[in-house]
């Protein structure tokens, strides 16, 4: 296979260091939003093959819900938050201080509720990174879908696909005490985008 | 004991194996074409990312296009004994999971897959005896070797003859 490499291990390195700080400023909004100490479980930095990226999160036939947010600005890509059916109520009850149990279906106000984690944790991770890069981009208004895990991923994976055969891929798991999961944070950033990044880490503007 | 073999993404597989249960699980903006030779009881399925391409694809990145991956699927058949007049044609897939929401961009590659594949087909001479394709919800495709049933399932339906 003569697939080139888009990154060196020092480059990639650079990225996780990027990615960590975005996490950390992402895990913060989280944790604020529902008052919990919340812990980045696992975080993933590296080039994944458009395929792969399913496999990521798992349970590919399982109801689940999804907010998507565009990135756009110096640096383009996507932003996907993912949480399984139940995850996804267990984080509504969080969120309106309600009694575990209290949220049974994803009427009105709990997919504005879910659309609002995206939207924080995706604007913090993103400031993070603008902070560090000195490179300005801003998140759309988040979409929300509920279907199968796998095929929100998969409608994901074909966009991926479209800018190339593999990608720069951060993904983490948002956890909270005994190991609830409160959603899988997932970022893209374009192929033209990384090397944006790149150019600016290396230009020794930092 | 059955065995399922998935299909991932850009991914084809052919089996004559009775055992074997083929799917392509979540089907999102993609599409899942699955066929079946009756007499010679055999079975395939590839999983299409993206409609064209554009003739750049190499090596094993090829078959995630409609126009490169569908004749791959189907010489393999051709050569292990299926017949163009008997083959049993069936897709599905092709939603708009993000476009209905609001969002601008190019996730209407559903749309432009389903086209590009009943394109390609009609090209190739092969009749699709069954459908199930765009609208907003994923799918799951499978194709029973052993009958040739294929079947698809949206999310929170029972799966159903396709």
């Amino acid at each position: 296979m003569s697939e080139q490499r888009l990154l060196t291990e020092k480059q990639l390195e650079s990225f996780k260091v990027i990615a960590n700080l975005g996490l950390q400023n992402a895990t913060k909004a989280l944790a604020d939003m529902v008052n919990l100490k919340i812990v980045s479980e696992n975080p993933v930095t590296n080039i994944i093959p458009f395929g792969q990226i399913p496999s990521l999160v798992g349970g590919e036939e399982e109801d689940a819900v999804g907010v998507y947010l565009q990135i756009s600005g110096d640096i383009s890509g996507h932003i996907m938050l993912l949480w399984d059916y139940a995850a996804a109520l267990n984080l509504v009850d969080l969120l309106m201080e309600n009694p575990s149990g209290t949220t049974t279906s994803m009427d009105d106000m709990a997919q504005s509720a879910l659309k609002e984690v995206g939207n924080m944790v995706g604007s913090f991770f993103l400031n993070a990174m603008a902070d560090f890069t000195g490179l300005k981009c801003t998140p759309s208004p988040p979409a929300l879908v509920i279907d199968m895990m796998g095929s929100i991923l998969n409608t994901l994976s074909a966009q991926v696909a479209m800018e190339g055969n593999q990608s720069l891929v951060i993904d983490t798991t948002f956890t909270e005490g005994s190991h609830s999961v409160l959603g899988n944070f997932m970022l893209i950033p374009s192929s033209s985008s990384t090397s944006t990044i790149l150019a600016r880490l290396e230009s020794g503007a930092l | 004991m059955s065995q399922m073999k998935s299909v991932g993404l850009g991914e084809w597989f052919v089996t004559a194996d009775p055992v074997m249960t083929i799917a392509a699980i979540g089907l999102g903006s993609c599409v899942g074409v699955a066929a079946y030779d009756p007499v010679a009881k055999l079975a395939g399925m590839i999983h299409i990312v993206l409609p064209d391409s554009g003739g750049n694809a190499d090596g094993d990145s090829k078959t995630k296009f409609a126009d490169q991956g569908l004749p791959v699927l189907f010489d393999s058949m051709y050569k292990q004994g299926a017949k163009k007049e008997r083959l049993v044609v069936k897709i599905c897939g092709g939603a708009q999971m993000l476009s209905h929401v609001g969002v601008s961009m190019s996730f209407n590659i559903g749309e432009r897959n389903v086209e590009a594949v009943k394109k390609i087909l009609k090209e190739m001479g092969l009749v699709i005896r069954g459908e199930q394709v765009g609208g907003v919800a994923g799918r799951t495709l499978k194709l029973y070797v052993n009958t040739g049933r294929i079947t698809v399932r949206t999310v929170g339906s029972e799966e159903k003859d396709l």
